[in-house]
């Protein structure tokens, strides 16, 4: 599903300028767009109130067709909205099975054999079905990423959310991330990138957007707009 | 949601309230509403036994366990409450009691009357009623034997160190004397073991305590002549005049036909003064002091640390265990009540709101800055003034868990606080609630951090049990220094006291240990950046 943000403002308090000054965005189903800027520009206010952690003070936000205003409480979004956290945040003290399950588990009392059957497909999908009895502990930095796209996705988001992707994995690891980008694409999950990786950006997006004290600045085709900043 | 935090924060305030009424009430009530007498004889002879308070860690010859076989309490008061309690016609039912505390717990209804060498002096007249004096003994000093320096009369006492019993006479009388008073709370073995090895100049007991533990030691000397006199009464619950007379007629009946001079006789005790008291006929000349020939025997000499090993420890491991296990018992209660009540105050205090934030810190602090025995005394003695009254056992699981909580919520809160908030943050982007994220995510790895310290806590609260005893509880340590006390015996019986709580403690030691190795493997940061 498509999601829509119209005028998103978000002010932290004691702070002189808004973290997120009225911005916009539209970012079509199942397309992957990246968001680009400079620290400070407000990516990751951005991706705290998309994912519902933090409230906004102003705007909409617009997932398939439901409208969120200001002052929508933490977690209203219902699970529409998953995020990929930078560090991943796997439970260290759950198996990889049981992160993917706890979730469908515990927030929609599914059956845990139904649970867990949904989690080893996607597990599978995601090329670590070999890893599902394992602990965080015993994972690369790669492995857990998908475990951690995994566990988002056991939620069925319309919508998911990545914090810098690419920054907890080795260089020759980075091209894997767009193609798993790619495969989460194909299941009609609209995708959100922040990261500051060009490459990435430019390989893996359909959209790219640059934001610039709060607002977008730029946007449009990856050639289009990372020629335009480069 | 309310409704939840309503509950923690009742939950939180009980035990305040029951910290800071008792005061008050203690304040206000004191001078103007007398409590409500009891009929004490009526109850045991419902009951068909009379619960008869003293302390057998006091030892000889009052009430004490038979250093033969230490599963038998002897004594002539033992002998005194049978002979007392037939008279009333009911069976009698010893008590344990702190000394200095028994008339505290005659007037909280725990006795129905106590039988320990309670001395006839105004001051115990406030807090009990006492009956006609059924013994009078004489006021002994002992000194060490060759001792040139020794103090040998009351005058010569001022600035000298003098052992004797917290409470009594001799106290008073020597603190007149401008002696430097020590007092001793465990057994009256201990008065004499210090003068013996110079901690002190000289000992002031009554006759009975000097002929059983300070005569018999061949290092020390009772001073000729007696100084002053000490008579024994019956304490009896406060305004209870139907006990009092009952008590009072009964011993009249035991003066009168022999009993209770034939009871002293058999002791060593009989004396002019008692004589002259009761009034009654003499033992007769058949009856010797068997009783007290069988304590110099047992006692007098002792033992080699093997041959005791062999023939006197046997009979105290049955004892031994009775009180490891209400050790244990009360330790396990009182923990679990420390965890519960513990985990809510972490909570309330990490994730709860400010007021409730407050009402944590305020416990906790609290709790934590105030000594155990204050608050056991207060939630055993303090709450009845309340109307709460509250038994030994549930007091003194209260009382431990309610202080353990404290320490325990401090534990939790620095588990829960090494857990990373982004784990929070994962969890309530999956759509956990607040509730569900903190008992999925956070509690099951803020647990393996608090693991240790709270298997630590645990061990400590195993021995702070001890304090159990001044709720006349007789547990691990009081059986140590009640055994000690009619054994004469610390160091052997000390060991033996050691190993038990070696064995109470190492096991939770060991489970913990494995416990922790079992979550360690599962339980590690990820990996970040």
């Amino acid at each position: 599903m498509s999601i829509c943000v119209t005028d998103l403002v978000k002010r932290h308090p004691g702070a002189a300028a808004p973290a997120l000054a009225g911005l916009c965005m539209k970012v079509p189903t199942g397309k992957i767009a990246s968001v680009l800027g400079r620290s400070g520009a407000g990516k990751t206010t951005l991706l705290r109130c998309l994912s519902g952690l933090d409230p906004f003070d102003g705007g909409t936000i617009d997932v398939g067709g439901v409208t969120f205003g200001a002052g929508a409480k933490h977690g209203s979004f219902g699970g529409k909205i998953g995020l990929v956290f930078q560090s991943f945040e796997l439970f260290p003290h759950l198996t990889v099975l049981d992160n993917c399950t706890l979730a469908p588990r515990v927030v929609r009392g599914e059956a845990r054999a139904r649970a867990e059957a949904r989690a080893k497909e996607l597990l599978a999908e995601l090329g670590i079905e070999d890893k599902a009895k394992a602990y965080p502990e015993a994972l690369s930095g790669g492995q857990k990423q998908r475990v951690a796209i995994a566990r988002a996705l056991a939620m069925e988001p319309s919508v998911l959310l990545y914090d810098e992707p690419t920054s907890a994995l080795d260089p020759a690891l980075k091209h894997e991330v767009g193609r798993t980008l790619r495969r989460v694409a194909g299941t009609g999950v609209t995708q959100i990138v922040v990261t500051h990786d060009l490459p990435v950006a430019r390989e893996a997006s359909d959209l790219v957007f640059v934001l610039d004290k709060g607002r977008v600045a730029a946007f449009g085709r990856p050639d289009e707009v990372i020629a335009e900043a480069a | 949601m309310l409704k939840r935090r309503l509950a923690v924060t009742l939950l939180l305030l009980l035990p305040l309230l029951a910290l800071v009424a008792p005061g008050r009430a203690l304040a206000e009530e004191s001078e103007t509403a007398p409590a409500p007498a009891r009929n004490a004889v009526a109850e045991a002879r419902a009951r068909g036994e009379l619960r008869w308070g003293n302390d057998s860690q006091g030892g000889a010859p009052y009430v004490f366990q038979d250093p033969m076989d230490p599963n038998h309490l002897i004594g002539f008061e033992v002998d005194f409450a049978a002979a007392l309690a037939k008279k009333l016609g009911v069976r009698a039912r010893p008590v344990q009691g702190q000394w200095d505390g028994l008339l505290e717990l005659l007037a909280r209804g725990d006795f129905d009357v106590v039988v320990n060498g309670i001395e006839v002096a105004e001051e115990k007249k406030r807090v009990a009623d006492l009956s006609r004096p059924y013994y009078v003994a004489a006021m002994r000093l002992t000194v060490r034997k060759g001792d040139a320096g020794a103090p040998r009369t009351l005058e010569a006492l001022r600035g000298r160190k003098l052992g004797t019993l917290p409470g009594s006479l001799a106290a008073r009388l020597a603190t007149r004397e401008g002696a430097e008073v020590k007092t001793y709370d465990g057994g009256q073995n201990d008065i004499y073991d210090d003068l013996r090895i110079g901690r002190t100049d000289a000992v002031l007991l009554d006759d009975p305590i000097t002929l059983y533990y300070g005569a018999i030691d061949p290092a020390l000397e009772v001073v000729d002549g007696s100084f002053g006199e000490v008579s024994y009464a019956v304490g009896v619950p406060k305004g209870d005049a139907e006990t009092l007379a009952a008590v009072n007629g009964a011993i009249d009946e035991l003066a009168k036909d022999g009993t209770l001079a034939a009871l002293y006789a058999r002791w060593g005790l009989w004396n002019e003064p008692t004589e002259k008291l009761l009034g009654g006929p003499k033992p007769p000349s058949t009856v010797v002091a068997e009783a007290h020939d069988a304590w110099r025997a047992a006692v007098g000499k002792p033992l080699p640390f093997w041959s005791r090993v062999t023939t006197r420890y046997p009979a105290t491991l049955g004892l031994f265990a009775r009180g490891a296990l209400l050790s244990l018992v009360v330790s396990v209660l009182a923990m679990a009540v420390a965890v519960t009540l513990g985990m809510a105050l972490a909570l309330a205090r990490v994730y709860g709101p400010k007021p409730l934030q407050w009402l944590a810190v305020g416990y906790i602090e609290l709790f934590r800055g105030t000594p155990l025995l204050v608050q056991l005394t207060m939630v055993y003695f303090g709450l009845p003034e309340l109307g709460v009254t509250l038994s030994p056992f549930v007091a003194g699981v209260i009382a431990l868990g309610l202080n353990y909580a404290a320490a325990e919520a401090e534990n939790y809160r620095a588990g829960l606080g090494s857990v990373p908030a982004g784990q929070m943050d994962a969890a309530r982007t999956l759509g956990l609630s607040k509730l569900a994220s903190l008992r999925h995510v956070a509690l099951p790895q803020a647990i393996r951090v608090a693991l240790p310290p709270t298997t630590n806590d645990f061990i400590a609260l195993l021995k702070d049990s001890s304090l159990i005893s001044v709720v006349t509880l007789t547990e691990l340590t009081k059986t140590y220094t009640s055994l000690a006390s009619a054994m004469r015996d610390h160091l052997g019986l000390g060991l033996v006291v050691a190993l038990f709580y070696l064995g109470l403690s190492l096991p939770f030691a060991r489970l913990s240990r494995s416990v922790e190795e079992r979550l360690g493997s599962k339980v590690r940061r990820p990996a970040s950046a």
